[in-house]
C-alpha cells in the first residue's frame, strides 16, 4: 500500500462470507465455494471473488467518507489471489482530480488496485432490476476456442435484502442496476466465459448514473489470445458498459492412467508388498499407488479431502486387476493412530506424499508460520508415521519420503517449503540411525506436473511416470 | 518511460528494477504477475504481443527489448 494511502478497513473473509457473496452474485465457481475442488487448482484453496474484494473496498470507502455519490467509472486490476481466511486491508488515496485509488493488501502484497471516479450528481436507488437472486447453476466449461464473437445475454438480478446485508452503505447510494451490473461481471467470468477454469484479471466499467432499469447485461468475446489463454469480453447494460479481462487457468492435472502405467511396470516386481500411500488420491501419490499396484503390491491409499479422487484411483487400479483400498486420514488429526490401526495394520511399507497447499512466501523474509505449517506435515507427521510403522514391524520397515530438488536450489518464493523438505530429509537420516533395519529412501524429485506445481505459463521438463518409477525401483531393490 | 513506473504496481517493488531482474530475482514475479506484466506491456505498446514475444518475456532486459522493437523506449534507473 502506498505510504500516503489511508487505511480504511481490515477484515478476514470467511467461507460463509464467500457463500453469501456467491448467492448474491450468482458466481458459484468451485474456486470460491468448494474447498475440495479448489484444492486441485493452482491456488490450493478457496480464494475470494475479485469482485467481492472490489465491492468491499468500495463499501469501505463509502463507510469511511460518506461520499453519497454515484460511480462514474471503476477500473480494477486483480493482481494476486486472496485465499479465504487471509487478513486483508484496504487503503485509499485521493488525487486532485477526485479520482480515488483503492489498494487492497493481503500478506504484505498488493492484491487489488482500483481507480474509481464519481459522477457529479448524487445517486439514488431508483433504477430497479429483477428483484431476485441469480440462479444457482453449474459453471460452464466451454473451451475458449469454441467461442465466437456473438452477443450473449445474462439476466440482471438483485436481491436488496441480501445486498444490504453485505454492502449496507453501497446499497443506500448506488443504484441497484449499477450494483447488479458490477456483480454480473463475476458471474460472467466465473460461470460463463471462461467459466469453471477462470481467473478474473481486470475490469474497466463506465457507469451511466440515473440510467433506466435494464433486464439484462450483454457480453461478447472481443479478444482471445491462445498463447496466454487470455480473453477480453465487452459487457454492456443500461447501467454501464466496459471491458473485462480474464484468464483460462489450467484444469486440474491428470496423472497417467493404470492402462498406461501397466505398460511401463514389470508385472510382479512389487508383489508381496503391502504399501500405505499417504496422500495417494492425486498427484505423485496417486501415480505411486498405481505404479506399485501395477507391480503387484497391495496398496492402501489415504486421502484427506478428496474422497471422490481416491475412489477414482482405487477404481482404476481394481479395474486393471490391482489390489487397492482407501481411507480418510489426516496426519495432523488426533485420531490418526486409531485410523492407521483400523485401516492399515497390515502395511509394512509407507510412501509419504502428505502435503499442505504449497504457497508462495514473500521471498524476502523466511516466514516462521509458513515453515511451521509445512514442518507439521513434512517433519512431525513423517516422524509420527515412521514410529507407528516401526511399532508394527519391530523396526524392519520400508519408508519412502518424497522430497524435492528445491532442497539444493530453493526458489525465491519457496524458501519455507525448501527448508521444511530439508528438515524432513534430516529426519530420515536420523531414522536410518535409529532403525538400522529399515529401508528408508529419500527421493529428491524434480519439479513434476501436479496440481501443486501447475502454472499458467511454464511447461514441464520431466516425465512423471518414469521419474517416480525409477525412484520406487531404487527404493525397493535396495 | 521508466520501467519501474510501469511495473511497480504489479511487482510491489521496494528497489529499482535492474535489466537482469527476472522471476528468479523478484519475489512477486509469479505466474499471475507475469500475465499482469504482459497486460501492462500491451497497454504501453498499444498492441498485442505475439506468441513469440510472450514466450520471451523472461527478464526486464527482454521486456525493454520487446518494447523497443515496438517503438517504446523503457529505461531503468
Amino acid at each position: 500500500m502506498p505510504a500516503d494511502s489511508r487505511v480504511l478497513a481490515e477484515r478476514v473473509f470467511t467461507p460463509a462470507d464467500l457463500a453469501a457473496f456467491a448467492e448474491l452474485s450468482g458466481d458459484y465457481n468451485p474456486l470460491h465455494v468448494d474447498p475440495v475442488a479448489a484444492r486441485r487448482t493452482h491456488f490450493g484453496d478457496c480464494i475470494v471473488h475479485g469482485v467481492f474484494l472490489l465491492a468491499w473496498a468500495l463499501e469501505s470507502l463509502e463507510q469511511a467518507t460518506a461520499r453519497h455519490t454515484a460511480w462514474a467509472s471503476v477500473s480494477v486490476r486483480f493482481l494476486r489471489p486472496v485465499v479465504v481466511g487471509t487478513a486483508v486491508s484496504v487503503g485509499a488515496e485521493e488525487s486532485h482530480d477526485g479520482r480515488v485509488t483503492l489498494t487492497l493488501t493481503a500478506s504484505g502484497r498488493t492484491a487489488m488496485r482500483c481507480d474509481v471516479t464519481f459522477a457529479a450528481a448524487v445517486a439514488a436507488s431508483t433504477a430497479m432490476v429483477r428483484a431476485t437472486l441469480p440462479p444457482r447453476e453449474p459453471p460452464a466449461a466451454i473451451p475458449l476456442e469454441s467461442w465466437t464473437d456473438d452477443e450473449h445475454r445474462l439476466e440482471l438480478c438483485w436481491s436488496a435484502p441480501h445486498g444490504r446485508c453485505l454492502f449496507p452503505a453501497l446499497t443506500t447510494f448506488q443504484s441497484d442496476s449499477a450494483l447488479a451490473a458490477m456483480l454480473a461481471t463475476t458471474r460472467i467470468v466465473g460461470m460463463k466465459i471462461p467459466g469453471r477454469d477462470s481467473v478474473f484479471l481486470q475490469l474497466d466499467l463506465m457507469f451511466t448514473p440515473g440510467a433506466e432499469a435494464d433486464e439484462a447485461v450483454t457480453y461478447r468475446l472481443m479478444k482471445y489470445q491462445k498463447s496466454t489463454q487470455r480473453i477480453a469480453v465487452a459487457v454492456s447494460s443500461a447501467a454501464g458498459h466496459g471491458t473485462l479481462w480474464a484468464l483460462a487457468r489450467p484444469a486440474p492435472t491428470s496423472q497417467a492412467a493404470m492402462e498406461e502405467v501397466k505398460r511401463s511396470v514389470r508385472p510382479g516386481c512389487f508383489a508381496g508388498r503391502h504399501v500405505l500411500v499417504v496422500g495417494g488420491s492425486r498427484g505423485l501419490g496417486e501415480l505411486t499407488a498405481k505404479i506399485l499396484a501395477a507391480g503387484g503390491a497391495t496398496v492402501t491409499l489415504t486421502y484427506r479431502l478428496g474422497e471422490d479422487d481416491a475412489a477414482r484411483v482405487v477404481g482404476d487400479i481394481r479395474k486393471h486387476g490391482g489390489s487397492a483400498d482407501a481411507f480418510q486420514f489426516d496426519i495432523e488429526s488426533d485420531s490418526r493412530d486409531r485410523m492407521l490401526s483400523e485401516h492399515a495394520s497390515g502395511a509394512d511399507h509407507v510412501c509419504y506424499f502428505a502435503t499442505p497447499p504449497i504457497l508462495d512466501g514473500d521471498g524476502e523474509t523466511m516466514s516462521g508460520p509458513l515453515f511451521e505449517r509445512y514442518a507439521r506435515v513434512y517433519v512431525s507427521g513423517l516422524i509420527h508415521l515412521a514410529q507407528w510403522l516401526a511399532g508394527q514391524t519391530s523396526g524392519q520397515f520400508f519408508l519412502f519420503n518424497a522430497s524435492s530438488v528445491y532442497v539444493e536450489t530453493p526458489p525465491i518464493r519457496q524458501l519455507e517449503y525448501a527448508a521444511a523438505k530439508a528438515s524432513s530429509e534430516a529426519c530420515c537420516r536420523w531414522l536410518k540411525v535409529a532403525h538400522p533395519r529399515a529401508t528408508i529412501h529419500v527421493a529428491r524429485l524434480p519439479r513434476l506436473l501436479t496440481d501443486q506445481t501447475a502454472s499458467f505459463l511454464s511447461s514441464n521438463e520431466h516425465d512423471n511416470l518414469s521419474t517416480v518409477l525409477a525412484e520406487l525401483s531404487s527404493w525397493l531393490s535396495a | 518511460m521508466k520501467v519501474d513506473a510501469l511495473f511497480s504496481p504489479i511487482l510491489d517493488l521496494k528497489a529499482p528494477l535492474r535489466p537482469e531482474d527476472s522471476p528468479e530475482t523478484i519475489s512477486a514475479w509469479d505466474s499471475i504477475s507475469h500475465i499482469q506484466l504482459i497486460l501492462a506491456i500491451e497497454d504501453v505498446i498499444d498492441g498485442e504481443l505475439t506468441t513469440d514475444e510472450v514466450v520471451s518475456v523472461t527478464s526486464v532486459s527482454k521486456i525493454i527489448e520487446i518494447c523497443r522493437a515496438r517503438g517504446v523506449e523503457l529505461t531503468v534507473e
